[in-house]
């Protein structure tokens, strides 16, 4: 079992622009690293310079303690998961799965062994002899991950595994490959573009957007410490609600004017954006920051009368939608008090929690 | 009723086309079955009983099995031989990137356009050269370069092959020649079966290339023997001639009996993508 | 790491050019080369320049099999396009479907898979004087009615035609089948709510938009045709029209001139040359049909 490490790593097409610009990671030993982020941001690209099916056009790139950058795939004792499973149509799922191995040479005895075994632990074994295409979809997904399982590497690397199932059984294998990785204890570098599933998967995730790492934290602390607006609005559903705020000064008090209401920072954070007074920032609170003042006590001072334009009753609670600064903005309120669209109501803003983000470069500036 | 008269009037011509294909064949089995004498009576659309007695005559006059078989010695040669090499070659352009690639290519696209006896001085002179004149190995060398197989399997294999597959066989330890014979050859088998097919039936007509390469009667190849059916020497005796000729044509019958969907896809697939 | 990878990749190609260049680019380079020496198939080749290439074009039996080849491909090309294209509009039209189109298209597919040389023995026994098989269907036992199909100069001619046609025709038609069938269906559903007559729709959409294909069967049918060799070489040798003279001489393609020079008469220098006229001439037209097609069709290749 070994460690994944990535230092400086770029990639570039052609010379021109970078996809991967200046990635500094490192995952450990029995980790599950989830790379996490919208469509273009590099994570796949990276997945596959780690697999080897990528160049590397500069940086280092360590698997345990070796440099790997010109080792072919097959030499770097990793396996991968394909998106589309890339299963080999006209063999059976035994031979599939086999392939790996007899590719290496293992003895028959042996393969014949670590079949049987990755075929029981998915499930497969009354599946052995059939081909990919009479298999469903989340068979095929299974084959694809013993095929993986079988060669026991040292790093296993998954591309998107669950995004062609549906929703009901993505649950599912969700559950399934977390509990096969806890068991195995390999290391394994997970991408995704689903946040939901890199927060309930992940030990750690990296996210990342254009290329760039934009940090790389426990889902707890992505959620409850963005480094900055793009995090703070990728991580978490529904989305964050971050608005254009001023800070201003009052006596020793640091308030957060937001349109027309002005919102009392705690000491702690006051402390730390003192620098910003007098400057335009971004506020964000998540949806279940923002509270209907039926369910509880506020400080006086963080009300704010809003009128509701949209309301989604998910039965446990409701998602109210209001307009702030011009942006369409939602919180997360409970099933008591009644909510009529088109009138106003108290909300209550949590400025515990909140956050500032510096409006030039997002950066997080009340952590 | 205009509608009716319009359509029956389509499928008389189409069957009139459809006659005119098949008469020239069925005379020809019939006229295999009668005697020369019969034949030169009048014509006639019933077979006759002379079937044993020309089938005698023709074999005893020329060395019509040898001939057979001489022919599908190169032409099964040839299409292994050939689609193996154009399966190498599209795999290679398809999946792998280096210097002059388009090029090689370009080259093999180009070679197309050439006419098919250009080179056959020049070959005639190079089987001197490297004494392989009048042998089956000239025609086989000859044939084992399949531009036209080349082309078509690249298009082929780029639609039935994803890299992925490719790649997941890379990540999984095989070599890439272990990865060509056990992920893409058996995933390029449909196509390099059509342009086996293409390549022997191709080669069976072939009457150019044998005629000047082979000069020993026992070396002949099938397109050889029938035109010595066209001398004078053997002419007279027509029950064995339309016999001898059948039976040439036998094999390309069985191949278009199983083939011809095939064959006709890869016809009409082949232009599409023009 | 995929510099190592690649190279595997580029020694997957060698073997195709190990026997392209051998054995098919070679023996074009070396014509090439000879057909500016007086080889004669046993001595060493000397060099005579361009002698070869100067009395071809002098040579009036060159000349008369070049205007054999065209004389023979023109009727053949101009019937056999029509049948192709006239059997592939009934077998698509939709209007009025045939039924088992599948078998049509095969079978008039089938006289292209045959060998063309034992088509040309059979067409000789079937076009016999005396004992053919057409002569006794069209005329019974009225000897003196039949007709000598091979002996005029111009029928000889036009008998060739008529088997190159029946041989191709069914391969051209399923060229211009799948053009047809590729037209979207989209397009005749409209005609037909607009009330187009089956004429009009013929000309305005099926005929503009198969073009691509058209100008294809064309071009390929040409460069063919100018090489054709194997039923008038083996006519010619046969015993119908074996010392005949005129009909004989009227037969005799551009490639059968070639084959006859280097291998009865064993001036293959000559032949050579020949060859390469030929490939010249095949040339131009291919370049022609380049330049044409590409202004017609804007910039598709």
């Amino acid at each position: 079992m070994a460690q994944l490490k990535l230092e400086n790593v770029c990639k570039a097409y052609t010379g021109k622009i970078l996809t991967v610009k200046d990635v500094n990671l490192q995952v450990n030993d029995g980790e599950l690293m989830v790379f996490v982020g919208p469509s273009g941001c590099g994570k796949s690209t990276t997945l596959r310079m780690i697999a080897g099916l990528e160049e590397i056009t500069s940086g280092k790139l360590y698997i345990g303690n070796r440099v790997v950058n010109s080792v072919t795939p097959k030499d770097r004792n990793i396996a991968m998961v394909f998106q589309n499973y890339a299963l080999y149509p006209h063999m059976t799922v035994y031979d599939n799965i086999a392939f790996g191995l007899r590719s290496q040479k293992v003895p028959k005895g042996e393969i014949d062994k670590r079949v049987m075994e990755a075929a029981e632990m998915l499930v497969l074994t009354d599946k052995l002899q059939k081909k990919p295409k009479h298999l469903s979809g989340g068979e095929r997904q299974r084959v694809a991950v013993g095929r993986a399982v079988v060669r026991k590497p040292e790093v296993f690397l998954f591309d998107e595994p669950l995004s062609n199932l549906d929703a009901t059984l993505r649950e599912k294998m969700r559950v399934q490959l977390r509990q096969l990785q806890l068991k195995l204890k390999t290391t394994v570098v997970y991408v995704t573009h689903d946040q939901v599933e890199a927060m309930t998967m992940g030990d750690r995730i990296c996210v990342m957007n254009k290329g760039v790492i934009q940090q790389v934290d426990t889902p707890h602390n992505l959620y409850n410490k963005p480094k900055n607006t793009f995090v703070a609005k990728f991580i978490g559903s529904p989305q964050a609600n971050v608005v254009d705020a001023q800070l201003v000064q009052d006596n020793d008090k640091v308030l957060v004017k937001i349109e027309n209401s002005q919102f009392e920072l705690p000491k702690e954070k006051a402390d730390k954006v003192k620098k910003y007074v007098g400057k335009s920032v971004l506020c964000c609170l998540r949806p279940e920051m923002i509270n209907h003042v039926v369910d509880q006590e506020c400080q006086v001072i963080n009300k704010i009368q809003l009128e509701v334009n949209v309301m989604e009753d998910l039965g446990h609670e409701r998602l109210v939608y209001f307009p702030l600064t011009g942006k369409e903005c939602v919180a997360r309120i409970g099933s008591r008090g009644s909510i009529e669209i088109g009138k106003k109501y108290t909300f209550c803003f949590d400025m515990e929690r909140c956050h500032i983000f510096d409006k030039d470069s997002g950066e997080n500036i009340s952590l | 009723m205009k509608h009716s008269l319009i359509k029956l009037a389509i499928y008389a011509f189409l069957v009139g086309v459809l006659l005119i294909c098949i008469v020239p064949f069925y005379l020809m089995i019939v006229n295999g079955t009668r005697s020369a004498a019969d034949i030169n009576a009048g014509v006639s659309f019933i077979p006759g009983s002379y079937l044993v007695q020309n089938f005698k005559s023709i074999t005893s006059q020329l060395n019509m099995f040898t001939g057979l078989r001489n022919t599908a010695v190169v032409c099964t040669a040839i299409m292994i031989v050939s689609s193996y090499v154009a399966g190498l070659t599209a795999f290679s352009i398809v999946f792998y990137e280096y210097r002059f690639k388009k090029l090689l290519f370009g080259i093999i696209l180009a070679s197309l356009m050439l006419p098919q006896a250009l080179g056959l001085i020049g070959y005639f002179d190079l089987c001197i050269k490297l004494n392989i004149l009048d042998t089956l190995s000239a025609l086989i060398f000859a044939g084992a370069a399949n531009a036209a197989g080349v082309f078509f399997l690249k298009q082929y294999t780029q639609s039935v092959i994803p890299l992925a597959l490719i790649q997941a066989a890379r990540v999984d330890g095989a070599s890439e020649l272990r990865i060509f014979h056990r992920i893409a050859l058996p995933m390029m088998l449909p196509g390099m079966a059509s342009i086996g097919i293409f390549s022997f039936v191709f080669n069976w007509n072939n009457y150019i290339l044998p005629l000047t390469i082979i000069s020993t009667p026992e070396k002949y190849t099938i397109s050889m023997i029938i035109n010595q059916l066209n001398s004078t020497v053997y002419f007279r005796d027509f029950g064995a001639i339309y016999l001898g000729i059948a039976i040439s044509i036998i094999p390309i019958l069985v191949v278009f009996v199983l083939f011809s969907k095939v064959i006709i896809k890869g016809i009409a697939g082949g232009s599409i993508d023009k | 790491m995929y510099k190592k990878i690649n190279m595997i990749g580029f020694i997957f190609i060698l073997p195709f050019f190990l026997f392209f260049l051998t054995f098919n680019l070679y023996p074009i380079i070396q014509t090439l080369y000879l057909s500016f020496t007086s080889f004669d198939g046993y001595q060493d080749p000397q060099f005579i320049g361009i002698e070869n290439y100067i009395n071809l074009l002098k040579d009036p039996f060159f000349w008369k099999a070049f205007g054999n080849t065209w004389a023979i491909w023109l009727p053949n090309f101009l019937l056999q396009i029509s049948l192709a294209f006239l059997c592939a509009v009934l077998l698509t039209n939709i209007r009025y479907k045939v039924k088992y189109a599948g078998l049509f298209r095969a079978v008039f597919y089938f006289p292209n898979l045959v060998t063309a040389a034992s088509m040309a023995v059979l067409f000789t026994v079937f076009l016999d004087w005396q004992t053919g098989a057409l002569n006794q269907f069209l005329f019974g036992d009225d000897k003196s009615k039949y007709i000598y199909w091979l002996g005029k100069p111009r029928n000889a001619q036009l008998v060739i035609s008529s088997i190159q046609t029946w041989m191709w025709f069914g391969h051209n038609m399923i060229l211009i089948m799948a053009a047809i069938i590729g037209i979207p269906q989209s397009y005749f559903e409209a005609a037909e709510i607009d009330g187009a007559s089956q004429p009009r729709v013929f000309f305005k959409i099926t005929l503009p938009l198969i073009f691509p294909i058209l100008t294809f069967v064309v071009v390929t049918s040409l460069i063919g045709g100018l090489q054709l060799f194997d039923i008038p070489f083996v006519m010619s040798t046969g015993p119908a029209l074996q010392g005949k003279g005129e009909p004989q001489q009227a037969i005799i393609t551009m490639q059968a001139f070639m084959y006859n020079s280097g291998f009865v008469y064993n001036r293959m220098g000559y032949a050579a040359a020949v060859s390469f006229v030929m490939f010249a001439i095949i040339s131009i037209i291919s370049v022609f049909y380049l330049k044409v097609s590409q202004r017609l069709l804007g910039d598709e290749k």
